[in-house]
């Protein structure tokens, strides 16, 4: 895929968004906007607690129930071409936007499977759900479903439990259900993030090419910058619940313009640029902060380097337009690119 | 064998085996075997960082924990400066628990949550026989939470008030307190975030290098381990597949399962330019492995005779050995 396609099709569109914990208060999303264009797959990336998940499950409507409160928007571009605004949208709604539009897979596919139904039962449920099929096309469905997802005896596989399939096999029925509603966007939260890398690397080409085939967008949630370099078009980079650099994949890794990308890069050794190769790594000094007690003015200015004294401490920086089609969010961005 | 042919080795492990009993029933009879850990032999030179790589389940850490006398071997030789380990009495195991120390994956876990910072730093050397609130033991945790980077005000803090980063920092020092010869670090970084990963990778590479350090260092990240090790080990179901300098595994792998491994790295096929190789199938159980090479279910390159006999090691180039019969690939 490729950013400067001329006909993009917005698919969803996250404006200003923000998001509150009731119970601790705390604010996991600030002013958080991007946009997903149909059948792109968009990384977001960042360290633990920066607010991924909250995003996904905000995106999911899985989060007002009480839990938090949402404020800004998400529009979303409907099957049915409907333009929904899910932020407050009622949850009889919300579930038929679930149903039909929108899928999540997350980091344990056990949390999603129910222990006492064999998976055929559960895929079954799944596309029963939505869509009207007679049961023994439901069946044959199911049974496509964990075909495209290369598990190896589909049949066996029907009639199993999840506590008797590994990891994978559980991630890979889990995408399968997942895909049972046809998505146009599927929102990935690290679903490879618990398995060895020889199981990742054939579940990551297996969703490549159902992605693919399908036009769906993806929305993956990883904190492997590179697994985000390998699939994503596009890579959204927040820290501490804000966005703070935007844009195409290779762009932001090849030359990360907001100081927190350009750290995390030099953080993280390279396969093949080891001691013997006189690699080297930087690690940004300090930890993330407490989102109860956030640094005034740029939240990153504690630990940066570029941070100026009387301006990076006092100013919040805005998420601006950059070169290279993306976006940043530093005031010092065009004095420190080089 | 299978070390470099310079210096003394101050780990040699040979043959070792490790086979876990699964018992069944109101007997508890033994009603199946594990085998974890199967004829594994390497030697640790002195001030060396050895880096033993593997996916989930292949005998990282069961293999960690023998060579530290945490648990036993089912049968092969662990020898450490010299001395067999297996035939410690109780005082040189005590002495041994001076010299060789463990740095665990998960510094949640690690930390007994009631004893403060300074008292658990202080836990090794008190077993080693220094006194609780003496001036010299007030003066070593100093000392060392200087040397990982913490404020002195840490001795008083509880590892619930601590970060992930900062508990493993703890952790490094309780490990380094006893001024070891020999740490097994298993998995010291992989539950931390890629900034706070760096700044631990970075403290345990000057610690190592200051005090010439050696080290079994276990990763499932073969980046991290390529960036610590001078030598790295390949491990599958419990066998040593191949073994050789850190680059040169990396770069020219010499058996058909590290070449697989290296190119499931997101980010490898870009960066050393070669084609992706995606494994089929999964891992078998480690209570029947396969007979003859334990790859040979996965292996793109098999053939007949590979489900025959159990390849040995052999060495490729110098110091660079792997435990494939085909020669003809890689
Ligand atoms: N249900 C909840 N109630 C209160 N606070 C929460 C809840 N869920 C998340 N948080 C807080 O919101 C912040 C963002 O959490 P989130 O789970 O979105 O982070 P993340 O980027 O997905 O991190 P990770 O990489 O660890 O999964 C964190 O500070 C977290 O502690
Ligand atoms: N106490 C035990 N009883 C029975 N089996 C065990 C025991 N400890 C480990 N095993 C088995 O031994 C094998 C090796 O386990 P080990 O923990 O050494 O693997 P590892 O390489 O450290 O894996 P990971 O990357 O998941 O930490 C596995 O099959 C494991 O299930
Ligand atoms: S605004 Fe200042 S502190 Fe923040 S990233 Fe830019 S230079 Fe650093
Ligand atoms: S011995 Fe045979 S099966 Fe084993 S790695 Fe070599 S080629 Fe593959
Ligand atoms: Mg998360
Ligand atoms: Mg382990």
């Amino acid at each position: 895929m490729n950013a400067d396609i001329a006909v993009q099709e917005k698919l969803l569109e996250v404006d200003g968004l923000s998001a509150t914990f009731r119970s601790n208060s705390v604010r996991a999303l600030r002013d958080v906007s991007f946009r997903i264009d149909a059948g792109e797959v968009v990384a977001l990336v960042g360290e633990s607690g920066s607010g991924k998940s909250t995003t996904g499950l905000a995106i999911m409507g899985l989060l007002e129930r009480g839990e938090a409160s949402l404020s800004g928007s998400i529009r979303l571009v409907r099957k049915s071409g409907e333009r929904a605004e899910l932020v407050g949208l009622a949850e009889n709604r919300m579930r038929s936007v679930r149903g039909n539009d929108v899928a999540m897979i997350f980091q344990e596919p056990m949390s999603s499977l129910d222990p006492i139904y064999s998976v055929g039962d559960q895929i079954a449920e799944a596309i029963a759900a939505h869509q009207d099929l007679p049961r023994a096309r439901v069946e044959d469905e199911a049974l496509r479903l964990l075909t495209i997802m290369a598990i190896p005896d589909p049949a066996k596989c029907f009639v199993s439990y999840p506590h008797q399939l590994s990891g994978g096999m559980r991630q890979r029925v889990m995408i399968a259900m997942a895909l049972s509603c046809r998505p146009r966007l599927l929102v990935a939260d690290e679903p490879t993030t618990a398995l060895d890398v020889t199981i990742q690397a054939q579940i990551i080409d297996q969703l490549g090419i159902l992605q693919r085939d399908a036009g769906m967008a993806v929305l993956f949630v990883t904190h492997d910058l590179g697994l985000a370099a390998d699939l994503a078009d596009r890579v959204l980079v927040m820290y501490a619940g804000q966005i703070v650099e935007a844009g195409p994949a290779d762009q932001v890794f090849s030359r990360p313009t907001m100081p927190y990308t350009a750290g995390l890069m030099r953080s993280r050794p390279r396969i093949g640029a080891g001691r013997a190769a006189g690699g080297q790594i930087q690690p940004i000094p300090g930890g993330v902060p407490d989102l109860a007690r956030l640094p005034t003015g740029c939240t990153f200015h504690p630990r940066c380097a570029h941070a100026v004294t009387g301006r990076c401490d006092v100013t919040l920086p805005a998420l601006e337009p950059a070169d290279g089609g993306r976006a940043v969010r530093c005031l010092r961005w065009r004095e420190i690119t080089p | 064998m299978i070390a470099d042919a310079s210096g003394a080795s101050l780990v040699d492990v040979k043959g070792l085996t490790k086979r876990f009993d699964i018992r069944k029933g109101a007997f508890a009879r033994v009603a199946a075997q594990v085998h974890a850990v199967e004829n594994v032999s390497f030697q640790i030179k002195e001030g060396e960082v050895l880096g033993l790589a593997g996916e989930s389940g292949s005998g990282k850490t069961t293999i960690g924990r023998m060579l530290l006398r945490l648990i036993e071997a089912s049968s092969g030789s662990i020898r450490f400066m010299g001395e067999e380990i297996a035939g410690f009495d109780r005082a040189r195991l005590l002495a041994f628990r001076g010299q060789a120390q463990i740095v665990f994956q998960d510094p949640f876990a690690s930390l007994d949550p009631t004893m403060t910072v300074g008292e658990a730093i202080a836990e090794p050397l008190r077993i080693q026989g220094m006194k609780a609130g003496s001036p010299e033991l007030r003066q070593r945790i100093a000392e060392l939470l200087e040397a990982v980077a913490l404020q002195p005000d840490f001795t008083l803090r509880r590892p619930e008030e601590l970060s992930g980063g900062q508990r493993q920092r703890v952790v490094i020092a309780r490990a380094l307190s006893v001024n070891p010869k020999f740490i097994v670090a298993d998995e010291p970084v992989s539950s931390l975030d890629v900034s706070i990963q760096a700044q631990i990778i970075g403290l345990l590479e000057r610690l190592q290098r200051r005090s010439g350090l050696t080290m079994l260092f276990i990763s499932h990240d073969l980046a991290v381990m390529e960036y610590m090790s001078d030598r790295i080990a390949v491990l599958y179901l419990g066998r040593l597949m191949e073994i050789g300098p850190a680059h040169d595994v990396i770069a020219a792998p010499k058996h058909p399962y590290t070449e697989a491994l290296i190119s499931a790295i997101p980010d490898a096929a870009q960066r050393t330019g070669r084609k992706r190789v995606i494994l089929t199938g999964e891992i078998p159980s480690a209570i029947a492995p396969p007979a003859g090479c334990v790859f040979h279910t996965r292996c793109r390159y098999a053939l007949a005779a590979c489900t025959q006999g159990v390849p040995e090691l052999r060495e490729t180039r110098p110091g660079h050995y792997k435990a494939c019969i085909r020669d003809d690939l890689l």
